[in-house]
């Protein structure tokens, strides 16, 4: 059975995920429309750049945040003057799983859209619905597979992140200790059993989550 | 192609043994700025840095390191009994002392005393994981023989070494940290607020210590850090000779 200690890391690490999911996804949804949709100059230049945090090293990143969110940075003073102190809070933990989560996210909202075939929303235009009606009416509809897909596997790679949350959310018990660096702690603690209990842990959501995709995955078998 | 993949496979035995006699020292990640160029021209060592805590169970596991150094002499004395160092050779090597830093401009050359900690305006405090890192068990004993402990807790952010403390401080992620004397290498980032009492915790006494069976390479080196020249280096770094010695 979970003791306390397994079930308070596991809602964290839940409720950390799904926020970063949270607020992560209307701009990835927004962003892989445009990308999907729309050309614009320096298009390509924007999807790398949209992409960088998928290969960059993750303490990079974290790196990057710390320094963005502490005083040293104006945004950093900006939020401190309204009162905002998000380092070593878990929606810092949030804020770093967000931006790690977020190129995937982004590729499977723009495969969603690119995926619908643009005649059936010209056909809804000529039939005489507005823009926001075919979006609504035709074009979300028919992309749902790749954007709940997106949804999942953003949720898997958030609930996996360690290395930038490291850095700016640090790893107190309790506040910000999610999985993976539970994990880490247990091992170094010398705890192996707890360890292996968080493993086991992490494997079951991460086989979730995965089972969850396939059957999303837009390129997948099922309706096609 | 193939061509390439003969080359890569040649270079698998370059790129995994370590060269013949080279030693591994486990250091406490306090002295690494003291170390990098104190060993810098010395060949045949691979040093890693580490929180005590966490070096000791790594010599625990297996890992293939002969000579280490750690910054409390418990975490030694635990290797000792597991039978992982040598008897005899965990010996004390250098002190150390605990105080008290800021980077905030508001506070430079302002001195505090411990017991203002509770009313300063400080959000966040880092200090070592007292899990795994000396530098915080040190800090919470003395928070804790000043009853400041349970006032605080909320604001103490534990990190994972003491150099992660010197660098959550000096970028302003925390508003103050528990660091040892000598880490303050560039007083321009960072100053003194206080200087904690040393009757208000256990001596900070980093010990060396030989792996059992320790390759004559090792007892070299184990030997070479302890000579005088190298203590006097340190000492002038700022950490302190063992008392008793």
């Amino acid at each position: 059975m979970p003791g306390r200690e397994e079930c308070e890391v596991a809602l964290l690490t839940f409720k950390v995920a799904v926020c970063a999911v949270a607020w992560v996804f209307p701009l990835a949804l927004f962003l892989g429309w445009l990308l999907a949709r729309r050309r614009f100059p320096l298009r390509s230049l924007v999807e790398t750049l949209l992409l960088l945090p998928l290969v960059l090293p993750p303490s990079a990143l974290g790196f990057l945040l710390l320094w963005l969110l502490s005083e040293q940075s104006p945004c950093g003073r900006a939020l401190g003057a309204l009162g905002l102190e998000p380092l070593f809070t878990w929606q810092a933990a949030a804020l770093a799983s967000g931006v790690i989560a977020f190129p995937l996210m982004l590729r499977f909202c723009q495969a969603g859209f690119q995926s619908v075939d643009r005649r059936l929303e010209s056909m809804a235009r000529t039939l005489g619905a507005s823009r926001l009606r075919v979006l609504g009416a035709v074009t979300l509809p028919l992309a749902r597979r790749g954007l709940l897909a997106a949804l999942v596997i953003g949720f898997a790679r958030a609930i996996s992140e360690f290395g930038a949350t490291l850095i700016v959310a640090g790893n107190i018990p309790g506040q910000t200790r999610t999985l993976p660096l539970a994990i880490y702690s247990s091992l170094l603690t010398g705890q192996d059993a707890l360890a292996l209990r968080f493993a086991a842990m992490s494997i079951a959501l991460a086989l979730l989550a995965l089972i969850l995709f396939r059957r999303l995955e837009p390129a997948g078998e099922g309706e096609r | 192609m193939t061509r390439l993949a003969a080359l890569l496979l040649a270079l698998v035995p370059c790129a995994c043994g370590r060269p013949e006699g080279e030693v591994i020292l486990l250091a406490a990640a306090s002295l690494e700025p003291h170390f990098a160029p104190l060993l810098a021209q010395r060949s045949g060592v691979r040093v890693a840095y580490g929180a005590s805590g966490a070096l000791a169970r790594q010599m625990e596991q297996g890992v293939p390191a002969e000579v280490v150094i750690l910054a409390d002499a418990r975490d030694g004395e635990h290797l000792v009994q597991q039978g992982v160092l040598e008897e005899g050779s965990l010996v004390p090597f250098l002190q150390n002392r605990l105080v008290l830093i800021s980077a905030r401009p508001e506070l430079r050359s302002r001195r505090l005393a411990l017991e203002d900690l509770a009313a300063a305006p400080f959000a966040r405090i880092a200090v070592g994981d007292p899990d795994l890192v000396p530098v915080g068990r040190y800090t919470l004993e003395a928070l804790e023989a000043k009853g400041l402990l349970e006032q605080l807790r909320p604001r103490l952010v534990p990190l994972q070494t003491v150099r992660a403390v010197w660098s959550a401080v000096t970028v302003l992620a925390c508003d103050a940290g528990f660091v040892y004397a000598t880490d303050v290498t560039e007083a321009e980032q960072a100053q003194i607020l206080c200087e904690v009492d040393p009757a208000l915790h256990r001596p900070i006494v980093f010990v060396i210590g030989l792996r059992r069976e320790a390759s004559p390479a090792a007892r070299a080196l184990y030997q070479e850090l302890r000579s005088p020249a190298v203590l006097a280096r340190l000492t002038g770094a700022g950490f302190l000779r063992p008392r008793g010695e």
